[in-house]
């Protein structure tokens, strides 16, 4: 009988938020040896990479594996699957879980820890993953994406083609290397920019109890922070914050300047409005 | 009308047959100087725009787009309410979402080429979502040979080939080959840069497992402690394995190479590309 409520569970930082209160619970991989969920019921394991049997017996201890390698104690119907959608482009394995709920009439899907975040090899997923999401909407299938994740938002959050001011998400580490980049000196009018900027960026007491931040004054008067843990918030930017935190980007690029821990910022305020196009 | 092509501005735009019923052109693609001549029947403009740029635009084709300037207006509000969703990147998903609400039987994409790695992946995201709604819908979605629209990285399917290879690498040398990774430059190869020091910097797992502590610091760098040494198999996708080869094999040309380097260098260097991929 098909399902009306599961949750795909991965291990994006969001994974945390998850209420483990749908029918199934179906985890990525190893997501069931992360300690926060001993205790918590997750129903089905997908898994397709080569796997090593001390591996295999860790997942097989939380949950039947679904797959289509020898390993599986369900099979993925990988060849109907195929046949049924036209396709053969499934690039990881949250692709084949989504392929997976269409095809046995799931009628809701909310995922947490699918973040796609900006930079490294998880934007290269993304967009196999939001093929697939795009498959399941049209086929009628509800998809809840959990608060925090890039997934299915545009960078502001507003349709293309509207000027730049929005909510933007970003990690604390992206916003710790923000306030590195931009300029320390300047004339007046630069520096109120920048100082509105620097505030708008800056950890707020609320996330600091939220997320167990701690702030340390240093010596020479400026501040360092520490956390448990990463996390990711949205912060609202108006046009002229944005535009000015874009043009110091856009400089030091110029300049070949632009530190490497800074790529997913830029990524972030500078390429994504723009639409990634040509 | 039986089919329609999307024009944009990548490299496979020059294989466009222009023999469809209709051609819809991206943003400045009329400006290629190898479409003089070619039919493009409308042009897709969202953007603000110089009146220069859309007076051009509009000699080569009427322009549709939900901004004041439009010649025929993109049904924006319907689209959203029929779609259900305002999660449009780029003017490609507005292209690829008309098409669907006009029920065009097939469309065919060139120049929308979506390359690996750098800003152009970004046309990636979105656009796909729009292509899974448009196939759903029964749209035939023809891509352009060359163009990495939905294809994996390899070819592949997800699980079914390694292509890249598995290297053991220990903790310091992780650290070493994150030191030789450049830490800044221009966008396309801070980029590339990104990725590879994603996969070798120390996972949240191996840092409970082996007692890595790791620390964030102010200036945004990280800071890593380790009770004791430890080897992993890390698995190098073939794009970042190449790239990281060539810095070390660079690196050593100038006579440069680290001394506590030489062990990745063999690893990656001389015996990579055999064995372990």
């Amino acid at each position: 009988m098909a399902l009306n409520d599961v949750i795909l569970l991965a291990k994006g930082e969001t994974r945390y938020l998850c209420p483990f209160d749908s029918e199934e619970v179906w985890g990525v991989n190893d997501i069931g040896s992360d300690p926060k969920f001993e205790g918590k019921k997750i129903h089905k394991i997908f898994r397709f990479d080569p796997t090593d049997s001390r591996l295999l017996a860790e997942m097989k201890a939380i949950a039947p594996i679904v797959s289509w390698q020898s390993y599986h104690d369900i099979r993925y119907p990988l060849d109907k699957i195929l046949k049924e959608f036209n396709t053969e482009y499934i690039s990881n394995t949250i692709s084949y879980m989504i392929a997976y709920a269409i095809y046995t009439g799931v009628k809701q899907l909310r995922l947490y820890g699918v973040d796609a975040p900006y930079g490294g090899i998880y934007e290269i997923e993304r967009s196999g993953i939001e093929y697939w999401i795009g498959r399941a909407e049209e086929r009628g299938l509800r998809v809840v994406v959990s608060k925090g994740s890039h997934l299915l938002r545009t960078i502001t959050g507003s349709i293309y083609g509207k000027p730049r001011e929005g909510n933007i998400p970003l990690y604390f580490a992206e916003r710790l290397i923000l306030r590195n980049v931009l300029p320390k000196e300047g004339n007046y009018e630069d520096m109120e920019k920048c100082s509105l900027a620097r505030w708008l960026i800056e950890p707020k007491e609320r996330e600091c109890k939220e997320f167990g931040v701690e702030v340390m004054r240093m010596a020479n008067g400026s501040l360092a922070y520490k956390v448990g843990k990463e996390f990711a918030n949205e912060i609202w930017m108006p046009k002229e914050t944005w535009d000015y935190i874009a043009n110091e980007l856009i400089k030091l690029e110029k300049a070949g300047k632009l530190p490497a821990e800074a790529t997913t910022i830029y990524k972030k305020l500078v390429k994504l409005p723009e639409g990634g196009e040509r | 009308m039986r089919d329609v092509i999307l024009l944009a501005k990548g490299d496979s735009r020059r294989s466009c047959p222009f023999d469809a019923d209709e051609v819809w052109g991206l943003s400045n693609v009329f400006r290629c100087p190898e479409f003089k001549g070619k039919r493009i029947d409308k042009m897709f403009l969202f953007d603000p725009l110089p009146e220069q740029f859309i007076k051009d635009a509009k000699e080569v084709a009427p322009v549709v787009s939900w901004r004041d300037y439009a010649d025929i207006k993109y049904p924006l509000e319907e689209i959203i309410s029929r779609f259900n969703t305002k999660y449009f990147t780029n003017s490609i998903c507005y292209m690829i979402a008309y098409a669907i609400y006009l029920k065009v039987p097939k469309i065919r994409l060139y120049g929308i080429d979506a390359a690996f790695g750098g800003i152009y992946s970004l046309e990636k995201s979105g656009v796909e979502y729009w292509l899974g709604r448009a196939e759903e819908n029964g749209l035939a979605v023809e891509v352009s040979e060359g163009s990495n629209l939905l294809r994996t990285s390899t070819g592949d399917l997800y699980g079914e080939e390694v292509t890249g290879g598995k290297v053991p690498l220990f903790f310091c040398e992780r650290l070493q080959l994150l030191n030789l990774i450049p830490r800044k430059g221009h966008y396309e190869d801070v980029a590339k840069a990104e990725d590879a020091r994603w996969v070798f910097s120390i996972k949240e797992n191996e840092g409970e497992k082996y007692g890595v502590k790791i620390s964030k610091n102010s200036d945004g760098s990280i800071s890593f402690f380790t009770p004791q040494e430890f080897a992993v198999e890390l698995w190098l996708p073939n794009i970042v394995w190449d790239y990281v080869r060539d810095i070390l094999i660079e690196t050593e040309e100038k006579g440069e190479l680290p001394v506590d380097a030489s062990t990745v260098y063999e690893k990656l260097v001389l015996y990579g590309g055999s064995d372990w991929r």
